[in-house]
């Protein structure tokens, strides 16, 4: 929802729009929180024994807000939500240029946006430029999904870094983000725990990005950046340079291939399953487990309520944040 | 291009197009100064139909169109590094041919012609005088 809000004594007011988090309907909303039922004490900043109720009404389309909607504080948090840490991961950044939000994928101004989503940690994609900068990008190739029209074609591994700083506009208008400033956007400007580098480049990408993760300062930030290992070209391009250096990786290959590289984290694709074993295996040597990506709503719940990984990548954060603070 | 003795003939498209250049200048706070250099060219390689819409009217006139794809070449200069690259991208074309024969191999005539590139979305529209040859008859 996006909302001005104002009060008269005790009375709090908000009127603005709502929008579906897995769909781009929007509509107004209008509603209020009387002075008797949370008004007061908001407006006192007493919170002890605060039980609010929220009344309003909302529409679809360009409709005056007609129905009628209720929601009133129940319970707080379970202790199993208070006590574990669990990961709602934000694919892209924050989400996909297909899903209509206010920035493009992969840009800083999505990485903002991320935890108003309810995401915890996000996923970027990393590509190498022609003059070795890892740069937050998708797909191999400039094209319209992901940018405006722009007078350069072809790989990113064709350009340098400034060239296609130039001459390359995301798809809302924004810069093409290097990993640097991803990074630095993260640890400076959000309270993001986590974040999933999935390296993308046809090129070995990997060196230039442990040199950029090095250089940051996160050592005063509680977050974690692990490299994501998608193929078995990369695990092979990890696990050569992991012979001098360990780094934290997420695999997403089986679990042979995560004990191989001593991986942070296990992340199989969300299709095969909740692997329960697996997972309590992965768990006993102390790793953390992942799904992705996952965007149904029937299987978000599900995955939640009868699984046990300790996070999930979705490009709905809104949705997972709904279903796992309700648990 | 074939041309049997029907209506409709088939042939095989490729060429050379230029499809634009850019030159300018920037002065970014981030990089600096440069002039901008960049250039688009495009060899298309097309399956194309013909059609003679009114033979007993207008014998020299015809429809034509074709799909497959075109090969992009991109090029020019950036703060000092050179930009090279090429991608395919499917795409088809549309015209109208008027060819006047001038003897019984030449004819000379006009073509207009829309080209839709899919990958960079463009569109465009070329207005061509031909020269054709009949390199083998039968």
């Amino acid at each position: 929802m996006i909302l001005q809000g104002g009060r008269l004594d005790s009375v709090l007011f908000f009127f603005g729009y709502w929008r579906y988090g897995i769909n781009s309907e929007t509509g107004l909303i209008n509603f209020h929180i009387s002075s008797f039922e949370g008004g007061s004490k908001i407006v006192s900043g007493d919170s002890s024994g605060l039980k609010i109720a929220i009344r309003g009404s909302y529409g679809e389309g360009d409709n005056l807000p007609g129905n009628p909607f209720k929601l009133e504080y129940l319970r707080p948090f379970s202790e199993e939500v208070r006590q574990k840490n669990f990961y709602i991961l934000a694919h892209r950044g924050g989400g996909r240029n297909s899903d209509y939000l206010q920035a493009s994928e992969n840009s800083i101004e999505i990485i903002q946006l991320a935890e108003r989503l309810g995401a915890n940690g996000i996923e970027l994609d990393v590509q190498l430029t022609k003059d070795g900068v890892p740069v937050i990008y998708h797909d191999p190739d400039i094209n319209l999904r992901l940018t405006q029209k722009s007078v350069i074609w072809g790989n990113i591994e064709d350009f340098t870094f400034a060239q296609l700083r130039t001459f390359v506009k995301l798809k809302n208008g924004e810069n093409l983000p290097s990993l640097r400033e991803a990074l630095e956007t993260v640890i400076n400007k959000t309270g993001l725990r986590f974040v999933w580098l999935d390296l993308k480049s046809l090129q070995n990408e990997i060196p230039y990005v442990i040199k950029v993760i090095k250089e940051l300062n996160i050592k005063e930030r509680d977050l974690e950046i692990v490299l994501g290992i998608p193929t078995n070209e990369k695990f092979e391009d990890l696990y050569n340079i992991q012979k001098s250096i360990k780094i934290s990786s997420l695999c997403e290959l089986e679990v042979e291939y995560v004990r191989a590289l001593d991986s942070r984290v296990w992340a199989p694709r969300w299709t095969q399953g909740l692997q329960t074993e697996l997972v309590r295996e992965m768990h006993s040597e102390g790793r953390l487990t992942f799904s992705w990506t996952l965007d149904e709503p029937a299987f978000i719940q599900k995955y939640i309520s009868e699984g046990e990984f300790d996070g999930i990548l979705t490009n709905h954060p809104t949705l997972v944040a709904y279903h796992y603070y309700l648990k | 291009m074939w041309h049997p003795e029907h209506l409709l003939s088939l042939g095989i498209e490729s060429g050379y197009t230029y499809l634009y250049s850019v030159k300018s200048s920037i002065n970014s706070v981030e990089f600096g100064y440069s002039e901008i250099k960049a250039s688009m060219i495009s060899v298309p390689l097309m399956m194309v139909s013909s059609m003679r819409i009114f033979p007993l009217t207008l014998p020299d006139f015809e429809v034509h169109g074709g799909g497959g794809v075109y090969w992009l070449f991109n090029n020019g200069e950036l703060y000092g590094r050179n930009i090279s690259s090429s991608i395919f991208s499917f795409g088809y074309n549309l015209g109208a041919t008027y060819l006047v024969p001038l003897s019984q191999a030449f004819s000379i005539g006009a073509e207009v012609k829309y080209y839709y590139i899919s990958k960079l979305q463009d569109s465009d529209i070329g207005l061509k005088i031909l020269f054709s040859y009949d390199f083998l008859s039968w």
